[in-house]
């Protein structure tokens, strides 16, 4: 029998699908929209067309993410911060603490040497710094969000943005344009903004080496290289960063699988 | 059961014949209201959008404050004759200074007893302040507080704190969400009518097997709940259902609104004195406790003795008195072993990253992964 994790975020749904030797068969990332059970129906499908399976080969579903209560064919709801935890431990056992930063929020994990939750923070008013916040620049700058990472390698200087709110931001950004500093140079201090917010909560939580980076933010080079001179430590961010919590959710599936079985079971698909 | 604070406060104040009294804090004294033929309603946050309210204090200032003053501010406010205040925070003194500017036909009291309880002179000095507001309280209502009305009205006050403080030693066989549901009752509702409630509330429970209430199996991580009001039931409810239970609390809108139940004068003293010995005995909070030393010992001490597995924080976002005191707390948690989360909460109750953040406290307990 097959475990699936399923992550419904703000902004993209995730699935993972592993077997018993906790191979990788799907990895699938869809945007969520408007409907939260739709998004995890949507990543159950491409999970299955990725890797050739039927539903009824899948044992147990474990729900994660903002949007996890709405998959009522999960048979499981476990918060991303535990997956997350589970996801990095997989992928690098040696990792102690882990940045997630989603679409609409932003974690510091600290993880145990079983991939257990020792303690965590996470941003609880605000989006400021988070992949939203992103996305909100990249409009303002009429840039794509993939773009940014590499313009703001280009850039020569940094421009400082103060303003932490993103609709402040956003009204900075303009400013700054309209004042011709180079796109590339205000790139870099919204990455620095970033980096800055993120290593304060790092440090309120205590940073404990190694340190991994997951969530979508992950894949922008440029936030994690910000991050990197802000805390004067190396970041793993895994293959694909966007999934970690997925990958973690699967894993959990699969405990429930090997201790319970999946015959029968809520959460066990069936044809 | 529909938790009373969803029910509005327009049918709260419903009786005509009532004089309400819309008080703040667990530290005014109740008694004093009800003998001068006050019907003593606390004042809860309600998830109301503010408008009224923002004309006076500024968005990131308390809003247990800025939501009161909205309902005070609003239609619905009418019903009220009267509010009191106990002095705990700037925000309350300043609060009260807005009452009396912005409802000048109401009276409005501002109870101020000492912070530091066991100060030299503290009690002398909470005897000259619940003097002083007896008089305030009768001229305002016009009604001489004798020493018979008053000892009456702390007998009514007795009897519900005692029913509460029987009640919590049963809390652990109904759920979180009932138990603090009766406790606001008690605050709402006018005495008589909620020791009523109370006392039926007690009865089904002996009626009821032991151990018929199961929140969540034996290995339900146990939490203390610990700060200011309670300002949303459904956290409690929310705990349960993703598999914690709640074993005890310190809230204003909890066990710190009945701690020590009992008023009674000893020998050679009257009614007031014995009013001020309960206030000097309570359960301590952010803004009146002996030193910080004695509300740590005390949390770490009923954490620990309750077999909590961990502590939830649980304050006003913009809570100054409880914020200050929440470093040196945590700390003694660490000291202790004791896991805690600190959850910040506004007038708008439970909201999905709070209860994201609640949910992956109890999966950290109980060891998921």
């Amino acid at each position: 029998m097959l475990a699936l994790g399923i992550d419904v975020g703000s902004l993209t749904a995730e699935a993972v699908l592993i077997n018993q030797a906790k191979e990788v068969l799907a990895g699938c990332i869809l945007p969520t929209g408007a409907n939260s059970r739709r998004a995890g129906e949507g990543d159950l499908a491409a999970a299955l067309a990725q890797s050739g399976k039927q539903r009824g080969d899948i044992g147990f579903v474990v729900a994660t993410g903002y949007g996890r209560i709405s998959l009522d064919f999960a048979g499981k709801q476990v918060t991303e911060i535990t997956c997350h935890a589970r996801g990095i431990h997989h992928l690098r056992p040696e990792v102690r603490t882990l940045i997630d930063i989603g679409g609409q929020d932003s974690k510091a994990i600290r993880v145990s040497s079983r991939g257990r939750v020792l303690d965590f923070i996470m941003n609880d008013k605000c989006a400021a710094g988070t992949g939203r916040f992103l996305e909100v620049m990249a409009g303002a700058l009429e840039m794509e969000l993939d773009q940014l990472a590499a313009g703001g390698s280009r850039a020569k200087a940094s421009v400082p943005i103060s303003s932490m709110c993103t609709v402040f931001a956003e009204s900075e950004v303009v400013s700054l344009l309209a004042a011709d500093h180079p796109r590339e140079n205000i790139i870099r201090g919204i990455h620095e903004a970033i980096a800055l917010r993120t290593a304060g909560m790092l440090r309120r939580i205590g940073l404990e080496e190694p340190l991994a980076m997951s969530g979508g933010v992950a894949k922008n080079s440029g936030v994690v290289r910000a991050l990197e001179e802000q805390l004067g430590c190396s970041i793993f961010v895994p293959e694909e960063p966007q999934i970690v919590g997925a990958l973690g959710a699967a894993l959990i599936a699969l405990d429930h699988l090997q201790v319970f079985g999946g015959e029968g079971e809520a959460g066990a698909l069936g044809d | 059961m529909k938790p009373y604070r969803e029910i509005p406060y327009e049918e709260i104040l419903a009786d005509g014949g009532r004089k309400y009294l819309g008080y703040f804090c667990s530290y005014v004294p109740e008694e004093i209201f009800h003998a001068a033929g006050y019907t003593p309603v606390r004042l809860f946050p309600r998830p109301r959008p503010l408008g009224r309210a923002d004309a006076h204090f500024p968005v990131n200032s308390c809003s247990l404050a800025r939501s009161c003053l909205e309902l005070a501010l609003s239609k619905t406010g009418e019903a009220f004759s009267a509010y009191a205040f106990a002095h705990t925070c700037d925000t309350m003194q300043c609060l009260a200074d807005v009452f009396r500017c912005s409802l000048p036909e109401k009276a409005v009291f501002n109870f101020i007893g000492p912070v530091n309880r066991e100060a030299a002179g503290a009690k002398e000095f909470l005897l000259r302040q619940l003097e002083a507001l007896l008089r305030q309280v009768e001229a305002a209502a016009g009604v001489k507080i004798t020493q018979s009305r008053l000892t009456k009205s702390i007998k009514t006050y007795n009897k519900l704190r005692q029913q509460l403080d029987q009640l919590n030693r049963r809390r652990g066989d109904m759920p979180a969400g009932e138990f603090f549901r009766l406790v606001e009752a008690a605050m709402l509702l006018p005495g008589e009518e909620a020791l009523e409630l109370i006392k039926g509330s007690r009865a089904h429970l002996e009626e009821a097997a032991p151990h018929a209430f199961q929140p969540a199996g034996k290995e339900a991580p146990g939490l203390y709940l610990h700060g200011g009001m309670l300002y949303d039931l459904s956290l409690a409810s929310f705990i349960e259902e993703r598999g914690g239970r709640v074993v005890g609390d310190n809230l204003c809108s909890g066990t710190r609104y009945f701690s020590r139940p009992i008023v009674k004068p000893v020998a050679g003293e009257g009614p007031l004195e014995a009013l001020a010995d309960r206030y000097l005995q309570r359960l301590p909070c952010a803004a009146k406790h002996p030193t910080l030393d004695d509300n740590e010992g005390h949390l770490t001490r009923e954490a620990g003795g309750l077999g909590a597995a961990g502590v939830v924080f649980l304050h006003d976002i913009f809570c100054d008195p409880h914020s200050w005191d929440l470093v040196v707390l945590q700390n003694s948690l660490k000291s202790a072993g004791i896991p805690y989360i600190s959850i910040q909460m506004d007038h708008m109750g439970l909201t999905e990253q709070i209860g994201n953040r609640l949910q992956a406290f109890i999966e950290r307990l109980k060891g998921d992964a």
